[in-house]
Parts: C-alpha cells; sequence; structure tokens
C-alpha cells in the first residue's frame, strides 16, 4: 500500500511514517500544501492522509483541487480540527474518512485498510464469514444455515464487523457509524451490542470468541 | 421631521391641513379687514361733501330744503351709497330712493360704522355723522364683500380636504422613499448571519443620514465578525495546540502497551495514562463543542423525523444499557409527531439523561421516559429513583462542570454532561429543566423543544 501522508506536525508524521512502514505502507511525507500538490501530482497513491491545518493553506483547498482534477485516490481526513462541520464539509468535498486526533494508530492503521480495499474491490450482496451468512439484499443472518433474527442495531453491526473482517473496530468507529453520536456517549453502549450479538451467534456451549476484544481499542471480527 | 410610521403621516397631514386652514382664514381676515377700511375711508369722503351743506341748515329743519341741499350729491352717487337723515329725536326728514322701503335704524352711541344686515339690499356698512341740527346716516353695500365671503367658504370647504388627502398621500410616498434605504438595510441585516457574516449592507448615496447608519451597521458588523473569527481561531487554534501533544501522548502510549517486552510492572501506569489521556481530550471536545455552540459556530444538520421512530429506537438502546447494569427503562408515552432536529446531537442528550439516571438510580431502579407532542412541543421527560439533587443545587446544575457526585466515582464525566444537553437544546431552540420528584425520591429532567406539527 503507498500512502501520501500530509502532515505538518513533526512528531505526529515521524510517528506515523515509522509505524506504517514497520506494516510495510510505503509512505511519503508532505509537511506543507505545496508539497502536497507537488507529489500528489507526480506519483499514484492509494491512499492519502491528509491534516487540515497547514503552514500554508487548508487542507481542505487542496482536496477540493484534487477532486476537482478527478484525482480518484481515497482521502482520509486526520485533523485536530474535529469540529462537526468541518467533517460534514470535508465529506462534502469528497474525503473518504475522517480521524479526529488524538487518534490511535491501530484505528488509523484499520481505517486506512479498509479505504484502500473499499475502492478496488466491489460493493458485495452477500458477506460471510465462518459460517455466518449475511444476505444484505435479503437482510437476512443465518447461522450455519439456521435464520438468526437480528434488531436493526445488531443487524447494522454485524454488517460492519463482516465488511471488515480481522480489522480492529474501535469503540468510537462504531459508535460513529451505528449511532452517528459526536463523541463517547458516557455508556457502554457498543460493549452491550457486542455482548448482545456474541449471544446469539454462540455455538452451544463454544467458548470461540468470534469477536475478540482489543484492550483499550475495541473488537476485532475473527 | 421625517414621517416613519403610518401615523407620522397622519401628523404630518394634519399639520399641513391646519396649517393651511390658517393660511387661508388669516389671507381672508387680511382682505376683509382691508375691504372694510377702504369702506370706511369712502363714507368718511362722501361726508365730507355732504355735510358742509348742511351745516347751515336751522332747527327746525325743513325736509324740503335738506333734499334741495342734498339733491345733487345723492343723484351722482346713487350706485354707490345709501342716504338717509334724521333729526336727533329720530324723525326721518330724508330718505335715498335706492333705499327703498328699507329704513335705516339709528345707531346708537352717536358717531359709529357698523355692518347690518338689511333685506333685501343685504350687507350693508353704515356711518352715521352729525351735524348740529341733523344726523346723517351714509350706507355702503358690502355685496362685493359677500360675494368674497361665499369663495372664501367654498374655497375652504372644497380645498381643506384637498390638502389633507394631497398632504396624507405626499406623506405616504415621502416615508415610502425614505424608508426604502432602511427596508434595504433591514433585509440585508436579516440576511447575514454566522454563516454570511462576510456580507455587508449597501451604503444608500450621498452623505444623508442614512448612509451614515448603513456605515455605523456596518461598522457593527465588522466587530461582530472579529470577534466570531476571533471565537473560531481560539477554537481551531486550542484544537490544535491541545489535541496534538494528546495525539502523540496517545501514540506512543498505545506503542508502549503494545509492546511485549513492556514489564508487567508499568503496565498498569501506562493504561492509566492512556485512559486519561482520553478523557483529557475528551473533556477538550466537549468544551471546544460548548464554545462553538456559544459563539454560534455549531450549525446544525437538521432533518425531519418521526419523534416516535426516533425514541423507539432510542428505548431499545436504553433497555440494554439498562440491563446490562441490572436496571430497567420503561417508556411510558411515545407519541407520533414530526420533529425537525440534528438526530445525532439530539441522541446524543438522551443518552447523556440516560447515563446520568442510571448512575443515580439504586439497584433494581427503573428509568422512565415520557415523549409528548402537544401544542407544538415535543416534550421529552426522564424520571429516576436514585436520590434526587439537594434543592440548593438545582438552580446549578446545568452549570459547566458542575458535579453532582464526587469525582472520584467511575463514569461521572467532567460535570460536563447536563452544560451541553442544555446547550443542543437551546441550539433546537428549546429549553430544559430540572427538578427533584415529588411522588417519591428521584430526580427528573424535562426539555421541549418547538416542532410543526402533532401528526402520524
Amino acid at each position: 500500500m503507498k500512502i501520501l501522508l500530509v502532515e505538518d506536525d513533526r512528531k505526529i508524521g515521524q510517528f506515523v511514517k515509522k509505524g506504517l512502514e514497520e506494516v510495510a505502507c510505503g509512505t511519503t511525507w508532505a509537511r506543507t500544501c505545496r508539497e502536497a500538490r507537488e507529489l500528489a501530482g507526480k506519483n499514484q497513491f492509494d491512499v492519502i492522509i491528509l491534516d487540515l491545518g497547514l503552514p500554508d493553506g487548508s487542507g481542505l483547498e487542496l482536496l477540493t483541487e484534487w477532486r476537482e482534477r478527478k484525482l480518484a485516490c481515497p482521502v482520509l481526513i486526520l485533523s485536530a480540527r474535529h469540529e462537526v462541520d468541518d467533517k460534514i464539509t470535508g465529506l462534502n468535498l469528497g474525503a473518504d474518512d475522517y480521524l479526529t486526533k488524538p487518534f490511535s494508530f491501530g484505528e488509523l492503521l484499520a481505517r486506512l485498510r479498509s479505504l484502500a480495499r473499499r475502492h478496488t474491490g466491489q460493493k458485495k450482496t452477500l458477506l460471510e464469514h465462518r459460517g455466518i451468512r449475511l444476505d444484505l439484499l435479503k437482510h437476512e443472518a443465518a447461522l450455519d444455515g439456521e435464520t438468526v433474527t437480528l434488531t436493526q442495531r445488531e443487524y447494522a453491526l454485524l454488517e460492519f464487523f463482516l465488511q471488515n473482517p480481522a480489522r480492529v473496530l474501535t469503540r468510537t468507529q462504531i459508535a460513529e457509524k451505528i449511532w452517528d453520536c459526536h463523541f463517547d456517549m458516557e455508556t457502554n453502549l457498543v460493549d452491550v451490542y457486542v455482548a448482545k450479538l456474541r449471544g446469539k451467534l454462540r455455538r452451544g456451549a463454544e467458548s470461540d470468541p468470534l469477536f475478540q476484544s482489543v484492550r483499550g481499542v475495541g473488537y476485532k471480527l475473527i | 421631521m421625517i414621517p416613519l410610521r403610518p401615523s407620522h403621516v397622519v401628523y404630518y397631514a394634519a399639520v399641513v391641513t391646519l396649517t393651511v386652514m390658517l393660511a387661508v382664514g388669516a389671507g381672508f381676515w387680511f382682505i376683509r379687514t382691508q375691504m372694510l377700511t377702504g369702506n370706511d375711508f369712502l363714507l368718511d369722503a362722501e361726508s365730507e361733501e355732504i355735510l358742509p351743506r348742511l351745516t347751515h341748515l336751522a332747527a327746525p329743519v325743513d325736509a324740503g330744503k335738506l333734499e334741495a341741499a342734498l339733491h345733487e350729491d345723492t343723484e351722482n352717487d346713487e350706485a354707490l351709497f345709501y342716504f338717509q337723515v334724521h333729526e336727533p329725536s329720530g324723525k326721518v326728514l330724508y330718505h335715498s330712493p335706492n333705499l327703498g322701503n328699507v329704513g335705516l335704524t339709528d345707531l346708537t352711541g352717536g358717531l359709529d360704522k357698523r355692518t347690518v344686515d338689511l333685506p333685501p339690499l343685504g350687507l350693508l356698512r353704515v356711518a352715521e355723522y352729525h351735524t348740529p341740527t341733523v344726523h346723517v346716516q351714509i350706507a355702503m353695500s358690502l355685496r362685493n364683500f359677500q360675494s368674497i365671503n361665499d369663495t372664501f367658504v367654498r374655497v375652504f370647504l372644497l380645498g381643506v380636504p384637498l390638502v389633507a388627502v394631497l398632504s396624507v398621500g405626499f406623506g405616504l410616498a415621502l416615508r415610502h422613499t425614505t424608508l426604502r434605504p432602511v427596508r434595504l438595510m433591514q433585509a440585508a441585516a436579516r440576511r447575514i448571519s454566522a454563516n454570511n457574516l462576510g456580507e455587508r449592507i449597501v451604503v444608500p448615496p450621498g452623505s444623508g443620514e442614512m448612509a451614515a447608519l448603513a456605515r455605523l451597521l456596518n461598522e457593527m458588523i465588522d466587530r461582530l465578525e472579529k470577534s466570531f473569527n476571533h471565537a473560531k481561531r481560539f477554537t481551531a487554534d486550542v484544537s490544535h495546540e491541545l489535541l496534538t501533544p494528546l495525539s502523540i501522548i496517545r501514540l506512543h502510549t498505545e506503542r508502549l502497551l503494545n509492546d511485549p517486552e513492556l514489564p508487567t510492572k508499568y503496565h498498569h501506569s501506562a493504561e492509566e495514562q492512556l485512559q486519561e489521556t482520553l478523557r483529557l481530550a475528551e473533556t477538550l471536545e466537549r468544551l471546544l463543542m460548548l464554545a462553538k455552540a456559544d459563539s454560534s459556530a455549531l450549525s446544525l444538520k437538521l432533518e425531519s423525523i418521526s419523534t416516535a421512530d426516533f425514541v423507539g429506537q432510542f428505548a431499545e438502546d436504553a433497555h440494554l444499557l439498562a440491563e446490562s447494569r441490572g436496571l430497567k427503562v420503561i417508556l411510558a408515552q411515545n407519541e407520533a409527531g414530526t420533529a425537525t432536529i440534528d438526530q445525532g446531537w439530539m441522541r446524543q442528550v438522551l443518552f447523556n439523561l440516560l447515563s446520568n439516571a442510571l448512575r443515580f438510580s439504586p439497584p433494581n431502579g427503573t428509568v422512565t421516559f415520557f415523549s409528548k407532542c402537544a401544542d407544538g412541543k415535543w416534550a421529552i421527560e426522564v424520571w429516576d429513583e436514585g436520590s434526587g439533587v439537594p434543592p440548593n443545587r438545582l438552580n446549578d446544575i446545568f452549570e459547566r462542570f458542575v458535579q453532582i457526585t464526587p469525582r472520584a466515582e467511575p463514569g461521572s464525566g467532567a460535570g460536563l454532561g447536563l452544560a451541553i444537553c442544555k446547550s443542543i437544546v437551546e441550539l433546537h431552540q428549546g429549553c430544559i429543566t430540572a427538578r427533584n420528584r415529588t411522588d417519591r425520591s428521584g430526580f427528573m429532567v424535562a426539555l421541549s423543544i418547538p416542532i410543526q406539527g402533532q401528526n402520524t
């Protein structure tokens, strides 16, 4: 995966670049709008990580410019300017995802991977994973051929997991996706729902975890 | 005076009409006085001609001699004057033919001039002169004067209403023209909101008061824009300056935690550090949200939704959450209605209220929700069975950093939850209140936001 990292903060830039390179993602780091413009013009990237507050301009301007020039590369906005209207503006301008500071590296990586895949793969209508089947057209879930009745929320949650198998999904990521909430809801709602889902997808007395808990971050479908 | 309100136009028209009435009246009075003075002058001149011819007449005066003495004059001036001569006792000695059978009455009080109405001759101006032996009365017709009088009445009756109507019309037109810039300013001022503070009111040409007013308003908007941008800038700076280092702390702490070589004895410390970092970030984010709401820089993503669906879905989550803590949630009322809200933020409010209620509930306690749509309002109430809030704290629980529970209690947050609820509800033009329950121990929070209508 080739990544363009646009970030003006030296420490964050270093950390992310090093971290991404450790997991074999070739990363080019641009510190200003000018550099980013040049690099994006010359090279092909799989994903662009874009900070909004850059010393010589706003990342949003850069994004608009790219989308006008039909640059198809997925863009993940990474910014301290986490305010909701910026989020809306960013997504309207053609950003594909949004991660606010302070962010977890695990979450960044998970989102980058899902972004890169989303752009290569097609949208499936049937999701399958270890005997779990989710028919997106019929809106039906089944475990080993037997229909499982899910509530709307449980269904949405299972779909989210099945679309991101073996990736860590953070609590914030899940809360944002399923409940459209702006910040932590002071509740353990996500945990409660994962527990419910676990219960419904249990095979007898087996202690197969299925949704593995990743401490301090979230869950992973294994 | 610039007529501004319709009532001002009425005042204006009344003043104009009254002025015209006074001017016409004064003019008439002046003409009338002039005419009378002219008439009196003529009467005096005539008397000077006549009286010398009568001075030689000795009492008792003979009517024949008198007529002979007057004859010439009276015939010459027949067209202009009427004559009558009588003895001081009142006996008429001479009566000019043009008077017909109308007798001029004796004017009491000696020398005098009077205006008398003697039909069919009409108004007459009568003057009386005395010689030692006779009293001479000379009269003039005031027919011309009468016609001027009639004209005046006509002018007055027709002209005054006309002036009144014209001045009202003129006043309204003037009002329309003078207020046009004000109306334009109003429209422009109404257009300018948090989203387009860059716009300015068009300054009308010239250096009049309207232009000055427009410039003044623009200066005010300048200042507003400046402080508004300042607030926005501040939040952005705070975000950047504080959240960037927090990111770095989080990244490194997580790295430590993921490192298998981290000695077990430091594991707990690293975890604490991560948790506190996240809590700090969370508090910061809440403060920024409040700062943005305060400076009206927070825009809502408004959508029309069914209140019953929204609350129903929330209740589903609420049941699960309560169940996981051994508590119960009841949705006692869920009326149908349509509300225009930002779903994300309103859900946040409900979750905040729910988590407070759950936190204060005793074991096996019940939290009850009501959602009602009536009188153009969507009202939500949350009742818990906790110990309530000390009455002296009720007033400030919606303030920032106000903690009802000791800070050390897990999940007590930073005391911003209710402040955020209030802010969000107010952004929806609603209000939020709280009180202790009276039927039993417990706490009740009620919020209401305006909705368009009550339907299914």
